[in-house]
This record gives C-alpha cells, structure tokens and sequence, in this order.
C-alpha cells in the first residue's frame, strides 16, 4: 500500500517537473498485484506445512502399507489427498476473497472481475502446484519437519529461480526462467491467460501426483 | 551370513552414490556459471561419476540385487519418471514456443496496439532493439517479447550493460545509461555512406526509459521511421540572407550522423508555385534572417506549427524578420538590442574573456527549466551575438513557450 501512494506521489512530482499530460495509475489494479505477491511469498511457508503430514504421517504410523495395498490405485489416493489440501486450502482462501471483494466493489470505474477471478485462479493453481510436490516429498520420508523443509527448499528454489536467470540471456536461462513459478505466477495476476504458464501449472500438479503415486508403488516392494 | 555382509555393503555404497551425484552436479553447475570447462569442474564431474560408476559395479556385483524385486520396481519407476518428465517437457517446449494469450485487461495494457503489430509484422529488414540497462526491466521486456513473438525472424532485442559492452555503446551512439536503440542491418548492396549508417547500419534513437516511462507509440514511431527507411528532412530556409548551408556544415554533419537530411529551402518560391512546405519536413530552421520574411511565408510558416512541425528560429539583433505575428501567439516578444555579457570572469576585456570571442558570446551555463533544455545538463554553450527576446506564458497556451 506504501509503495502505491510512493508511486502516486512519484508520478505526480515528474509532471510538475517536465510538464506533459498527467498519467494514469490503476491503483486497484497495483492493489491486487501486491496483495497478491504478499499471499504468494506467504504461501510458500504455509503449503509446506499443509502437505507435509500427507504421507509422511501414515509412514510414521505404518498406515502406508494398507494405503499401498488397497484396492484403489496409487493414482487416484494421491490425487484425493492432493484434493483435500487444496480444498483446506480454498476454505482458508474464500473469506479473504470476500474481503477483497468488498473493497474492490468501491473501485471506481469498477474492476473488471475477469481480473479478479483469474488472479485468484493463479493463486490456486501456484497452492496446488507447491501441495503436489510437497506432497511427493512427504512420501519419501517419515519425518513431517524434513518433509516440510525440503517442501519449502524446492519452492523457493522454484520460486527465485527467476532472479538467478534475470540478468543472463542464451537458450538455457530462457528454459530456466521458463521453470519458474514466480515468472508464471505474475503472468497470469496481471491478466493475461498464457497458455504456456497454465501449462506449466498443469505439469508441475500432475507431476507432483505421478512421481507420489510412483513413490509408492515402489514402498511396496521396498520391504521385501 | 553371507547375506547379512552384502546388505551391510550394499547400505554403505548405497549412501555412497549421493556425494557423487552431489560432485558431478556441483561440476557441471560450476562448469555452466563460469562458462569454462576448466580444471575444477571436469576434476568434480570426473570424481562423481567415479564414485557413481562404483557403486554401480559393486551393487551389481552382488547377486542379490539383481534377484530382488525391489530392483525390479525401482528400475520401473525410474524409467517411468524419466520418460514422463521427457514428455512433458517437450509437452511445455512446444506450448511456450507457440502461445496463446489472451489479455484480460481492461485497456489491453499488456497488448500490442494494432498500428504496432502492423508495422512490426510488415518490417522488411531485421531490426535489433538494444536496451541499455545494468538490469532487465520485466515491464519493458514484457512489451518488447510481445513485438517479438509476432516476428521473430526480423525483430529482436538485447538488454545490454553498458559498463559491459562499451563497445556496443560507442558502435551504438549511446548517451546516457537507460537509452533505447534501434539498429537495422541494411542489406549489402546499400551504400555504406547512407545517412546515420554505422557500417551499413542505420541506428534510431527511441527514447530514455530513465528519464520517462517505457511507451510503445515512441517505440512504433521509431519503427516505422526505420522500416519506412526514410531519413528525418530538415530545411533551413532561404531567401532573406540567412546564413546557408555551406556556412553551417559542422551541423549539417551532425545532424547527419543522427540520421537528418538538411536541405535548403526557399519558401516564397515554393509558394508561388503553388506549393507549400514539403510535407517531409521534421523541422524548419530560420538561421538569421537578414530581411523580413513575407507575409504568406510567415501564415505558411504558423500552419506548420499548428500541424504539430518545429520550426528553431536564430534571430540577430537589430534586423527585424517580421515574425511577430507569428512569435506573438507564442508569447514571446523580439527585442532588438544586443546582449552584452559584462559578468565574473568572461569580463569585457581587451582578450574576450575566457573564451576568447569577447564580451558579444556570452558563455551560458546554466538554462532553467524547460523541457527543451533538460538534456543539457549544465552543459557550456556560446551564444554569439545574442538578441534578446522575452516570453511569458499565455493564459491556455498549449505547450510551455518560456
């Protein structure tokens, strides 16, 4: 919100300076941009949290064993528990949306609500992408707190992968900068529906099921 | 026995496949930041795979890895994964080398204007956008990726730091820090001492995004002026005595090196052909006219003006080139008398001062607040044989005269 009124009053100074027409400044636009960002660094702490009891809980009590052995596939377990989290996590979610809409209904001219919502998707779909590989981390250990520590070092990894590859150039920052979450997470807040950043959300959920529903096919056999 | 050995082996090399994973990974990851293949990375990578290839054999030496299914399973799985994150990255490759977007934006602020998408599909010849900035500046490169993923075969761009490549900035005329530069590369048959040509090379100027905000409408202007391949036309007006282009070359060849054609230009008899000024006109120079300009030439003269033209006029003191009516809706007033620097060290002396052309080229240092001085810095510049005008601002006047 500082930062905002800092932009105004920054703005406002160059036209007195070098004269010209006064410019324009979306400030429920920046608004949602930086509350947004703040939601997205919070989340990087508290998915680990939310996916780290998963599956290293039942190792703990030795309740895997009957999970890996139930007439239900691998697949469809990890994807029910990787549902469960995101749904906690939408609960968690909606009243703060109902917040922000209230103040969002005072912008005006009014918010394009196509923004909005899409914003909010990206912020579900970043949840969901840390849950899902959170949630294979969780299955390699039966330690909660490592699994939430190394939940958390891949996600910031991904996450400032971003600032490693800013400042170079060439085919292989391109695909590092491709890989991370911050980049497309961006993308998709400030409007703009990308198919390449929605892609790389679906990927990382569907990897993060597949490499859990893997992980455990291969506990199975692990005890022979 | 026998089995309870080769577990107890198999756990100790087992741990011993990471640290060599770990040295290869931190061989390669030091062998791509530096970007040379020296010593110490090929001695890391060597050393981990060593280590790794140790492991190998010694596992697979013992009979009961083979025969255990965990190995079977955990082969599976390997593979499934390898093959899985191989599909699904050529999946993303394919996706983020062809994007779909859609921009939900009200203004469409995050998309290309439809003038801008023309012109940058339309380029004929390969443009090179440099951006000098010690940092990549997400907004700017956002715009600039949007022009280039409509053409990719004639536009790019570069940020480049210009305490890196000072090279590129002298090649490039780079100012200031911040400046954006287009460069098109000219076919080989141009001539090579084509206006503004930095070895075949035209270069335009766009604009400073320290100084103002990044803007796609200069972006595009620059764009087409190089795609247009015409230079910016420059007249210097003829007829009552004004110092011609002869007199004037150093700017004439500057303004060349900055891609503007000068041309004389003599408007009465342009207007009693029946024409008016030429329509490619950037801007006019009136350099001391020594008798007044005629009527028509000075309506013709304000038309340009109100068209949005720049006209820079050098007015000698005590000749009368009959622009007031023009300067009046300005706001600026002629005065003839002469400007005489009596200050500090440029004295009235017998030398001339400082400088040495005497008390009549006043040294000028410092200029005020004016957009058209702001580059100026506290820049000396000589004035000689100033005439003094005065200006103030005009209730509603549209740009700011003084």
């Amino acid at each position: 919100m500082g930062s905002i009124l800092e932009q105004v009053a920054t703005l406002d100074f160059q036209q007195q300076q070098f004269g010209g027409p006064a410019q324009p400044l979306d400030v429920p636009y920046l608004l949602l941009q930086d509350f947004l960002g703040v939601m997205a660094s919070l989340l990087l702490v508290v998915m680990p949290m939310l996916s780290m009891g998963l599956y290293a809980e039942e190792r703990k009590r030795g309740t895997l064993e009957l999970l890996a052995t139930s007439p239900i596939t691998n697949w469809a377990v990890a994807l029910g528990k990787l549902l469960a989290a995101v749904t906690f996590f939408l609960g968690m979610l909606l009243p703060i949306m109902a917040y922000e809409a209230l103040i969002f209904a005072t912008a005006n001219p009014a918010m394009p609500v196509l923004v909005f919502l899409l914003s909010h998707l990206a912020l579900v779909l970043l949840a969901a992408a840390v849950l899902s590989l959170g949630m294979f981390i969780s299955s390699l250990t039966s330690s909660t707190i490592l699994a939430a520590i190394l939940t958390f070092g891949l996600a910031l990894l991904l996450w400032v992968i971003e600032a490693v590859t800013a400042n170079a150039s060439g085919p292989l920052a391109e695909v590092l900068g491709q890989l991370s979450l911050l980049r497309h997470f961006k993308t998709l807040t400030q409007g703009i529906v990308d198919s390449g950043s929605l892609a790389i959300f679906a990927t990382y959920i569907f990897l993060g099921i597949f490499l859990t529903a893997q992980s455990v096919e291969t506990f199975r056999f692990q005890r022979s | 026995m026998n089995i309870g050995a080769a577990i107890g082996k198999s756990k100790f090399w087992r741990r011993l496949l990471w640290p060599g994973i770990g040295l290869a990974v931190a061989g390669l990851s030091a062998g791509v930041v530096s970007g040379q293949w020296g010593a110490l990375p090929m001695v890391l990578i060597i050393a981990g795979l060593a280590l790794v290839l140790f492991w190998l054999l010694l596992v697979a030496t013992s009979q009961a890895f083979w025969r255990s299914r965990a190995t079977q399973a955990g082969t599976n799985a390997l593979i499934a994964v390898t093959a899985m994150v191989l599909i699904l990255g050529l999946l993303n490759f394919l996706i983020a080398r062809y994007p779909q977007r859609i921009d939900l934006t009200e203004n469409q602020i995050f998309s290309l204007a439809p003038q801008s998408k023309a012109i940058v599909q339309g380029l004929e010849q390969p443009v090179r956008a440099y951006v000098f900035s010690p940092t990549k500046l997400p907004p700017v490169e956002n715009v600039l990726k949007n022009y280039r993923e409509l053409n990719s075969e004639k536009f790019s761009y570069e940020f480049v730091n210009p305490l890196q490549q000072p090279g590129l900035v002298q090649e490039l005329g780079m100012k200031d820090p911040g400046d954006v530069i287009l460069q098109v590369s000219e076919p080989a048959q141009d001539s090579p001492g084509s206006p503004g040509s930095i070895g075949g090379d035209r270069t335009q100027f766009v604009q400073n995004i320290q100084q103002e905000t990044f803007s796609e409408s200069k972006f595009t202007n620059a764009l087409r002026r190089l795609a247009r391949d015409q230079v910016e036309q420059i007249y210097f007006l003829d007829g009552h005595g004004e110092h011609r282009i002869e007199e004037l070359s150093v700017a004439v060849s500057l303004l060349q090196d900055r891609g503007y054609e000068s041309q004389p230009l003599n408007l009465a008899a342009l207007l009693n052909q029946g024409q008016g000024i030429p329509e490619d006109a950037s801007a006019i120079v009136v350099a001391g006219p020594q008798r007044g300009l005629l009527e028509p030439e000075v309506a013709a003269l304000k038309a340009y003006l109100d068209q949005g033209g720049g006209l820079m006029l050098l007015i000698d003191p005590n000749t009368d080139p009959k622009l007031t009516p023009l300067l009046q809706e300005w706001g600026v007033n002629l005065d003839d008398r002469l400007i005489i620097d009596g200050s500090g060290g440029l004295g009235v002396d017998a030398t001339g001062g400082v400088v040495g052309f005497g008390p009549t080229a006043p040294l000028v240092s410092r200029y005020g607040n004016h957009p058209i001085t702001a580059d100026f810095g506290s820049g000396n510049s000589l004035y000689p044989w100033p005439a003094r005008s005065t200006c103030r601002r005009l209730p509603g006047s549209m740009p700011r005269p003084c």
